[in-house]
């Protein structure tokens, strides 16, 4: 089945050269110009991905992103054209799963978006579904997480990273590996894995967890969770 | 003008890139021409990641100057204006090179 990508930006020729892109990859693509029609689009075809400029109008691309989440599992990615929006996701616990900076390279639009739609395939488990260390659980098939018991709110990517730390607690997960795992074919800043294991934590220990992802210097990261 | 290197972009994706460059500087240079000044670096923003995506390196590199002219807080009014028609100008200059581009 083809999958769909919804593009919402309000610079008409950034979504017509991004439409020509995948639909040249092989997508379906819809189109909105502003955050309200975004969310109508969404509603209506359902897409498997987005791509959402952050700098829209009225509604901004992160309030886009919040609505969206509340009825969305897809994965969002971010397209911005400002070192400080970019500061701005990496503080602001959005949602988003990846950000692209314009102005961008639509073969690397493509390849991101090809890589964000496989990880759900990768991420599958072979065989266990359910992981517990401490008061840490994941659930793969619903793609819950919970700390004692109480369900905690991680993105896509965030999940994804926390599930290769805890299927083996005492490995050490290289940045190589994380990357390969979660993002895939990656293109952009490999610090990607900095960024988004700090929100894991900060969102953990915010909820009273225990601060997960252990840096081995040299290395990479483990769970760091006592078991 | 160099539209720009292609990047390795697929040729559906460049042929369209080269189709649409002369028609996406034109419409930069006419918002960067018409704006009011208060929204000058809003449309400066928006401009500098579109004319990058289409492959329009010396107009984008046009708006990267301009933009950081617009950043900086010892700008004036009258500087802001001054650096507006140096880019405008410049980006006029270099449409002819555009003219007739289409796909190789």
């Amino acid at each position: 089945m083809t999958e769909t990508v919804l593009v919402i930006d309000d610079a008409a020729d950034v979504r017509a050269l991004l439409s020509v892109a995948l639909k040249d990859a092989g997508y379906r693509v819809v189109e909105a110009a502003n955050g309200p029609d975004g969310l109508e689009t969404y509603h209506a075809h359902q897409p498997d991905l987005i791509l959402l400029d952050i700098g829209l109008g009225s509604m901004d691309g992160l309030e886009v992103c919040r609505q969206l989440r509340a009825v969305s599992s897809a994965p969002i990615i971010f397209l911005t054209s400002r070192s400080d929006e970019v500061d701005q996701l990496v503080g602001f616990a959005a949602g988003g799963d990846d950000y692209i900076t314009k102005p961008f390279s639509a073969k690397v639009v493509v390849a991101r978006v090809n890589s964000m739609l496989r990880r759900q395939l990768r991420m599958a488990p072979e065989e266990r579904t359910r992981f517990e260390v401490g008061p840490l659980a994941l659930d793969l098939e619903s793609r819950t997480a919970r700390l004692n018991g109480e369900p905690i709110h991680l993105t896509r990517t965030e999940f994804d990273l926390l599930t290769c730390l805890m299927e083996n607690p005492e490995r050490v997960c290289t940045r190589e590996s994380l990357l390969t795992r979660v993002w895939g074919e990656w293109y952009g800043d490999s610090h990607v894995v900095e960024v988004h294991m700090s929100r894991l934590r900060n969102k953990i220990t915010s909820a009273g967890g225990p601060k997960v992802g252990a840096v081995v210097r040299g290395v990479g990261w483990r769970l760091g969770v006592e078991a | 003008m160099s539209g720009g290197s292609s990047g390795g972009e697929s040729d559906a994706v460049l042929a369209f890139i080269r189709e649409q460059q002369e028609a996406v500087l034109q419409r930069a240079i006419d918002e960067l021409r018409s704006c009011p000044p208060a929204d000058l670096r809003g449309v400066a923003h928006a401009v500098h990641g579109t004319l990058g995506s289409y492959q329009l390196d010396a107009a984008h590199e046009q708006i990267v100057t301009l933009s950081a002219v617009l950043a900086d807080p010892s700008t004036t009014v009258e500087a802001a204006e001054e650096a507006r028609a140096r880019t405008v100008a410049t980006l006029v200059s270099l449409q002819p090179a555009l003219h007739g581009n289409v796909a190789s």
